[in-house]
């Protein structure tokens, strides 16, 4: 039997689905959210008796996606057989109340004016030629102007503080000074660097460079937002990321937008449903399908659908429910799938200090400073043999018991001599690090396994990706950088040679390009920012949805979050997401005012 | 450090090595990029890059 058919049902209750359920409840509609994990954060204080356990949270995942009912399967190219991913470790979907939400660091950038025309732009500044065969970037169909007003909102809604480098056109020194035009300054001012952040700075400074403090969602103080939420300070305690805030310092569905559609009584949550596909016409979808805690089918009717959940059950939902044109890859037709991308890492230099201690245990998921000047297309790539970039940055997110004991290589992995280099090292290892661009390529893709299924008998989704030439000389580049940063950071540093570490051996200096491996390799943790899939665009040839974030083929479907991106930039997705979020709510409520489609 | 016709173009062969790459076909390999750039087979223009885990950022230092 269906449930009481709403005005908007969205699937997946994290930013995307506690922003448009906040601004769609506000504005009178009645909302129903369909969340397949259950309500885990009830609000500050929920977390207060087991917060910081890491065996729970960040080793055993109890806020991620359970790859024993729901995975995905992994390929290379066309010519591989998909394998089932087994064990989280390259990327961790989150799920539950609040989504990513809840467990995300905090860092919270907006996309370069360029990664919005990447397309165009790069063809302007270097011809077409400069693109590689075989990737396919194109331009979002939204300028960052058109976006502006939207990221804004975001940030003000979520207290983000930091330091504006373009207000409005004019460049202010000690912001970052590559960003797009701001309308106004950030809703907080950021912290005091730490020490660490302060050598960065320096070094960076006298490099000729332009560090900033990123934009970080962890309070520095109380704020109050716009709707009238408040929320305490930092407390450093350095169990941000895989955790949620015992303190609600950090910005979080679940105690910012998620109770003010609750206030509202026009928004209804539904946990433990399992979206698995929408009913349609082909042109209008009537309801979500879903399986309900006990395993059953139910129905939730309603006039506008949203798909809110993350990349891979966003493409999956329009796959399984035929809505939209999927993506074929040989032919180079169709959307839905298109352009999976994700983010490049590597490149990043690490040192380890032999007499000096940065008490890096404490931290906050987004407590650091930064240089743009290698992102996006902010430095001349001519000759490089690339195009992109990324975001440098040294950071102190805290030092976690389990998770966070690195010591040089060539240390034994047990024994008693790695005991005595995580003694030494605890304190003092600091890293640069580097977060690139992911392109995205024709042969990069996601589409429905042909064989493996979910524990309901769906398909799987099969996840087609590589590194590429691009991305390798892109990090090697970047890896030089960093080692220079490096090395000005602690001039002191003697070049004695190049070497395994020993414990009795000569102060050692290595560095030089950073590098990929033979094959993208999904075990080890990287990045969870995977994008693409129901990409944004001007075309219904090449995009699933309009820069309303409206599907071309179902003008009551929304389909929103990092599934829209046509191609990754050198940051964290997060601010992007709320962005088009906030967009497309407006959109919904002019859809539901006056129909057809809205561009 | 190689340039024969014969050079694998799987990537997992060259683990910890540098490759030149020219349209997507590995031409050439090495120990080291500058070793490699000396290779007569290998042209302005061809992407050069290291392969495998990243070997760079091993700082010890007295500070």
């Amino acid at each position: 039997m269906a449930n009481k058919k709403a005005d908007v049902a969205i699937v997946g209750v994290g930013w995307v689905g506690g922003i448009m359920a906040a601004e769609l409840t506000k504005a009178g509609l009645e909302v129903v959210g369909l969340e397949r994990g259950h309500t885990q954060h009830r609000g500050v204080g929920y977390w207060d008796d087991q917060k910081h356990d890491e065996l729970r949270y960040a080793v055993r995942y109890e806020l991620f996606q359970n790859v024993a009912n729901e995975t995905w399967t992994l390929r290379h190219n066309l010519q591989e057989n998909a394998l089932p991913i087994r064990q989280l470790g390259s990327f961790l979907p989150g799920t539950g109340l609040g989504g990513a939400g809840v467990h995300w660091n905090g860092q919270t950038w907006r996309f370069h004016p360029r990664d919005f025309t990447i397309r165009t732009s790069t063809i302007e500044r270097y011809g077409p030629s400069a693109i590689p065969a075989g990737m396919s970037i194109q331009d979002w169909g939204i300028t960052f102007d058109e976006l502006e007003p939207y990221f804004d909102k975001f940030e003000y809604m979520a207290g983000i503080a930091g330091k504006a480098g373009n207000l409005k056109g004019q460049k202010v020194t000690g912001g970052n000074v590559f960003e797009g035009p701001r309308s106004r300054e950030f809703p907080l001012a950021p912290p005091p660097d730490t020490a660490i952040g302060a050598i960065f700075r320096k070094a960076t400074t006298e490099l000729g460079y332009h560090p900033f403090y990123a934009p970080t969602a962890n309070l520095p103080k109380t704020y109050k937002n716009p709707d009238g939420v408040e929320r305490g300070a930092c407390t450093y305690c350095g169990f941000c990321e895989r955790f949620g805030c015992e303190v609600g310092a950090k910005a979080d569905p679940t105690i910012t937008v998620i109770p003010v559609a609750k206030k509202t009584g026009k928004f209804k949550i539904i946990d433990y449903a399992n979206a698995f596909a929408i009913r349609n016409d082909g042109k209008n979808a009537q309801s979500i399908l879903y399986y309900d805690s006990m395993g059953r089918v139910q129905e939730q009717p309603a006039d506008v659908i949203v798909l809110g959940a993350y990349v891979f059950n966003n493409v999956r939902l329009l796959l399984v429910s035929k809505l939209g044109k999927p993506y074929d890859p040989v032919a180079n037709t169709g959307a839905v799938g298109k352009n999976y991308a994700y983010q490049t890492g590597g490149g990043g230099a690490t040192v380890w200090l032999n007499n000096s201690q940065y008490k890096r245990y404490m931290g906050s998921g987004a407590n650091a400073v930064a240089i743009d000047d290698y992102n996006a297309d902010n430095f001349d790539h001519t000759g490089l043999g690339f195009i992109g970039g990324g975001s440098i940055s040294v950071g102190q997110s805290g030092a976690r018991p389990i998770q966070s004991l690195s010591v040089p290589p060539g240390v034994p992995s047990f024994g008693r001599d790695w005991k005595a280099a995580i003694k030494k090292y605890y304190k003092s290892v600091v890293s640069v690090g580097f977060q690139g661009e992911s392109p995205s390529y024709q042969y990069h893709f996601l589409d429905l396994d042909p064989n493996y299924r979910d524990k309901f008998g769906q398909p799987l989704i099969r996840i087609t990706f590589d590194w590429e030439p691009n991305e390798r000389a892109m990090v090697a580049y970047a890896g030089q950088k960093t080692q220079q940063i490096m090395q000005t950071m602690f001039p002191d540093a003697a070049r004695a040679g190049v070497g395994p570490y020993s414990p009795t051996g000569p102060t050692l200096v290595q560095g030089g390009p950073g590098s990929l491996s033979a094959h993208y390799d999904s075990v080890p943790y990287q990045s969870t920012h995977n994008t693409g899939g129901t990409i944004m665009g001007a075309d219904p040839a090449t995009s699933v949805v309009n820069n309303y974030l409206q599907m071309w083929d179902a003008p009551n479907v929304f389909v929103v979050g990092a599934s829209n991106f046509p191609q990754n930039a050198g940051f964290n997705p997060t601010g992007t997401v709320g962005a088009l979020a906030y967009r497309a709510a407006e959109g919904v409520l002019k859809y539901h005012k006056n129909g057809g489609s809205l561009v | 450090m190689s340039s024969t016709p014969e050079l694998s173009q799987n990537l997992d062969d060259y683990d910890g090595r540098w490759v030149a790459v020219r349209d997507g076909t590995v031409v050439a390999h090495g120990d080291d990029e500058e070793s490699l750039r000396a290779d007569p087979a290998v042209r302005d223009g061809d992407l050069v890059y290291p392969i495998g885990d990243p070997p760079s950022g091993f700082y010890l230092i007295n500070v």
